[in-house]
């Protein structure tokens, strides 16, 4: 006995361990959803017949309420009070209709209203933001060539602001035919026109979501998890070409996934495919080959897939009209290489300096003026991305199984891998950007690179996550997943755009927090009494203001050395600047006053690439008005905060 | 077309239609113009799928791929009008009555199934009708609230001061602009070479409202020399508040 009880006791060990370490293998297959059990799956009962649609609405309705009051909180100085209900308001859209989604007996349409309806209300937090005109930086310039358009009667009017802007007139071409045919301005034009698209956007992803997933639970919860990027809610938002190209993208896509699947109607999904394809190339550049990027990786995973499929011809050569699109586009329109190489390369190298440590970081959650965000904003957002991270880990392998991925060895070095859906094995495989965008955005340049990769990244992303989750919770947790989704979406909220979408008094080069009464109306008093199409020098705010309002030609950086940062802050004028001036590069410039009260919260006075050292504190006045005292300059304008002084007799005179 | 329930319609007329015509007339939009929604954004595309597949349902999914058709199309149309600088009204008018016009002459009751996707009939209870109507009445309620808001907020409170010159090299136009959220006294003083070349008194300026004064003062041609104008407010004369100056003497080079 003495002999045998170590024996049992080892064996029982061992017993113990084999569970413990099964169990194990089971959890962690569980988790990872390499189990079929572990799928998400809608459920078989019948829906509920009782609707939430109403009193949903009426939380959202007083969400927005509350978000109205706080933008007016905010223009009357009340910035506590402000922030509390802004975000107060977003919760009471956010919450309740997350819960709702969450819901297994939901039905289907009520989802797909829900979704829409949340991103609607959340778009509506935009116009709230800016009711009046557009305050966005990209709006302006995109407001510049519809202007254009609409004066000239014509395409590719050169616009100083944004030179490539007018070779991708998609978004104003819209414009203009939905202005010109309902007499709406622009401004009301391009808010209807980004509104639909958000539904549109939504629609579309709710039915790839459901098609690929076979489940319009995962398809909801997907539509709330893309809110969760940092772009949604903001970038996306702006009267822009990228919003515009999003949406056609996300229909092509679509409609991609209808001809992959075959049917009756493959003829016609592949024309409506090709015909967007071809409208996003002349809308947007970069979304333009993202799109061509996917179709060629839905048509290669197709042929890959071996086996013998109707869509899979189609599908090649809708890759193949999408590739040739942008490659005659780019042909005709000049290449883009100029405008996106140097933000790509800076990126790269920010990138490389970044695993090398032997560069600058850019300090995250941190505003270029150096203002930190509130703490539960930053935890919010941190929040965010490990949600989004553990929803990838839970979720990679869960989706690619849910696609029918399978691994067959033939021997032990010999196999072959095998799938359904390719769609959903792509926009599995897409989800590996988000480690790299995340990096990215650590840097300085590489900062906006991996901020733009994100609304391409997160096609895949809600997918993803919306497949681990209602994987996870498949017995009904609604709080637990409303409360996961809220924290997602308002840590997007968050590091997206934060207390910037409330009103909040003048700030200096603070974009939208910069636009304001007295500069416009000094920007309308060049087109008023001085004419058209006069060249001003002006900080990067006053620029966008006199392209806008004054239809001025807003010098974007004096030819040669000169600089216009020299040109209006230095005290006294330098050898190029004098020269710029004889040359007749200016007529009139625009000296903003204000600008002396605070340092750049942007991080730009004027132009990106100007020199570090005038971030070093804010400029003197008597720099900026240093033209009072050079003779022959006139100052026709002056409204306490802008000065205006006329250059013109400075042409061709030696200074 | 669906018949709507007696419910619906006293819905529809007692709240939403009420709703969207304070919105258009607060907003400034014509009604008109939001039945153009459809017709920008929806017909083409429809009437492209419709010939592609005749036999498909009118479904969500029609309705985005429609959506997305009618925005590639309108593209590709201002491709075409832009050559003869048809970019305009008229233009766009042109190609929305020639594409009514073809789908009329080759499918006669499309608009009529067309007129039938666009008003449905929803199905809801008193309660819930109300509840919906308050949430529509509250966004509507705060989007004017806050549009009022942001139309009258003006972070600065100031006033413009102008001085440009006009077509004779000595006539100049002098103006200012009451931003100043109250009403204001001005007095205006012009000087050339040290002497008082015109002086204006007690001018008195609603807020938004604008005062312009054309004059002229004795030059020599190739004299140049300077007028500047200085700017009081509200009778204080310790200090100028605005002032601007032109040159005078040289052929006028700017204004309009």
């Amino acid at each position: 006995m003495s002999l045998t009880a170590p024996g049992v006791l080892v064996r029982r060990a061992q017993s113990r361990l084999m569970t413990l370490g099964w169990r194990a293998i089971r959890l962690a297959s569980m988790l990872l959803g390499l189990d079929e059990t572990s799928l998400p799956k809608d459920n078989p009962l019948p829906a509920q017949n009782r609707s939430w649609i109403a009193e949903l609405s009426l939380a959202a309705a007083t969400g927005l309420m509350l978000i109205a009051l706080a933008q007016i909180a905010g223009m009357h100085y009340l910035p506590d009070i402000a922030y509390k209900m802004y975000w107060v308001g977003i919760i009471l859209i956010l919450f309740p209709i997350s819960f709702c989604l969450a819901l297994p007996d939901a039905s289907r349409n009520e989802r797909l209203l829900l979704v829409i309806m949340m991103g609607l209300a959340f778009y509506a937090i935009k116009i709230l933001h800016s009711p009046v005109r557009f305050t966005g930086y990209d709006e302006f310039l995109h407001w510049v060539t519809a202007l254009n358009m609409m004066e000239q009667h014509r395409l590719f009017g050169p616009n100083s602001l944004l030179e490539v802007g007018p070779h991708y007139p998609g978004l104003e071409i819209l414009t203009n035919a939905f202005s010109g045919v309902s007499g709406l301005s622009i401004f009301t034009s391009g808010l209807i026109i980004i509104g639909l698209g958000k539904a549109a956007l939504l629609g579309a992803l709710f039915l790839i979501a459901e098609t690929i997933t076979r489940s319009s639970r995962v398809a909801g919860i997907a539509c709330v998890v893309i809110m969760a990027s940092s772009t949604f809610n903001s970038f996306e938002t702006q009267y822009a070409y990228a919003s515009l190209a999003l949406v056609l993208t996300m229909l092509a896509l679509l409609a991609a996934v209808r001809v992959s699947q075959g049917g009756p109607h493959i003829l016609s999904y592949t024309v409506a495919a090709a015909l967007l394809a071809v409208a996003v190339t002349v809308t947007h550049h970069l979304t333009s080959y993202f799109l061509a990027a996917m179709l060629a990786a839905l048509a290669a995973l197709e042929l890959a897939r071996g086996q013998r499929q109707e869509g899979r011809l189609h599908l090649v050569w809708l890759a193949g009209i999408a590739v040739a699109a942008d490659v005659l586009w780019s042909r005709f329109a000049g290449s883009t290489g100029a405008y996106l190489t140097p933000v790509l390369l800076e990126g790269v190298k920010d990138f490389w300096a970044l695993i090398t440590s032997s560069g600058v970081t850019r300090t995250p959650l941190e505003d270029a003026d150096g203002v930190r965000k509130p703490l539960w904003e930053n935890v919010t957002s941190m929040g965010s991305t490990m949600l989004v991270c553990l929803g990838l880990a839970a979720g990679f392998l869960r989706s690619l199984n849910l696609a029918g991925g399978r691994i067959i060895f033939k021997s032990k070095l010999r196999f072959r891998v095998e799938w359904r859906t390719s769609a959903l094995v792509l926009l599995t495989l897409l989800t590996l950007g988000f480690p790299l965008s995340i990096l990215l955005r650590l840097t300085p340049f590489g900062w906006e690179l991996g901020y733009r990769m994100i609304s391409y990244v997160f096609f895949g992303i809600c997918i993803v996550v919306a497949v681990a989750i209602a994987g996870l919770w498949q017995k009904p947790r609604p709080i637990v997943i409303a409360s996961i989704l809220t924290v997602m979406v308002l840590g997007g909220f968050a590091t997206g755009s934060g207390p910037n979408f409330i009103n909040y008094p003048y700030k200096v080069a603070a974009d939208s927090q910069s636009i304001e009464l007295l500069g416009v109306q000094a920007a309308e008093w060049t087109r008023t009494w001085l004419g058209r199409g006069n060249i001003f020098a002006a900080d990067r705010i006053n620029q966008l203001l006199l392209a806008v309002y004054g239809r001025q030609e807003p010098l974007t950086g004096l030819k040669d050395e000169a600089k216009i940062t020299e040109l209006v802050f230095a005290r006294a004028l330098g050898d190029e600047e004098r020269k710029a001036l004889s040359r007749g590069w200016v007529d009139y410039v625009m000296i903003d006053l204000r600008l002396t009260t605070a340092l750049p919260r942007y991080g730009v006075y004027f132009e990106a690439g100007e020199d570090e050292a005038v971030h070093a504190r804010p400029p003197d006045p008597p720099a900026l008005l240093k033209f009072n005292d050079i003779k022959g300059v006139d100052r026709p304008f002056d409204n306490g905060a802008i000065i205006i002084y006329d250059l013109r007799s400075l042409h061709a005179a030696k200074l | 077309m669906p018949q709507l329930s007696m419910k619906w319609k006293v819905f529809l007329s007692s709240v939403v239609i009420p709703i969207a015509v304070v919105i258009a007339s607060d907003l400034g939009l014509p009604v008109v113009s939001l039945l153009t929604l459809s017709l920008v954004f929806y017909l083409p595309g429809h009437i492209l799928l419709k010939g592609l597949r005749p036999d498909a349902q009118t479904d969500f999914e029609h309705l985005l791929l429609a959506f997305g058709l009618s925005v590639a199309i309108i593209i590709g149309v201002g491709f075409l009008l832009h050559p003869v600088g048809a970019l305009r009204p008229l233009g766009w008018a042109a190609f929305f009555a020639a594409l009514a016009a073809m789908a009329w002459a080759k499918k006669p009751g499309m608009f009529r199934e067309y007129a039938s996707k666009v008003v449905v009939a929803p199905k809801a209870s008193i309660r819930e009708a109300i509840m919906l109507s308050v949430a529509a009445l509250m966004v509507v309620c705060a989007l004017i609230l806050d549009y009022h808001a942001a139309a009258k907020h003006a972070d600065f409170r100031f006033t413009e001061f102008w001085m440009t010159p006009q077509r004779a090299p000595n006539v100049l136009t002098i103006g200012i602009k009451n931003s100043e959220g109250e009403p204001t006294t001005y007095e205006v003083e012009a000087t050339s070479g040290g002497l008082i070349v015109g002086r204006w008194l007690g001018i008195s300026l609603k807020p938004g409202e604008t005062w312009t004064e054309v004059f002229s003062t004795a030059y020599k041609p190739n004299d140049i020399q300077r007028v500047e104008a200085w700017l009081f407010k509200n009778n204080d004369h310790s200090s100028v508040y605005r002032r601007v100056w032109a040159d005078i003497g040289r052929p006028a080079s700017g204004g309009l």
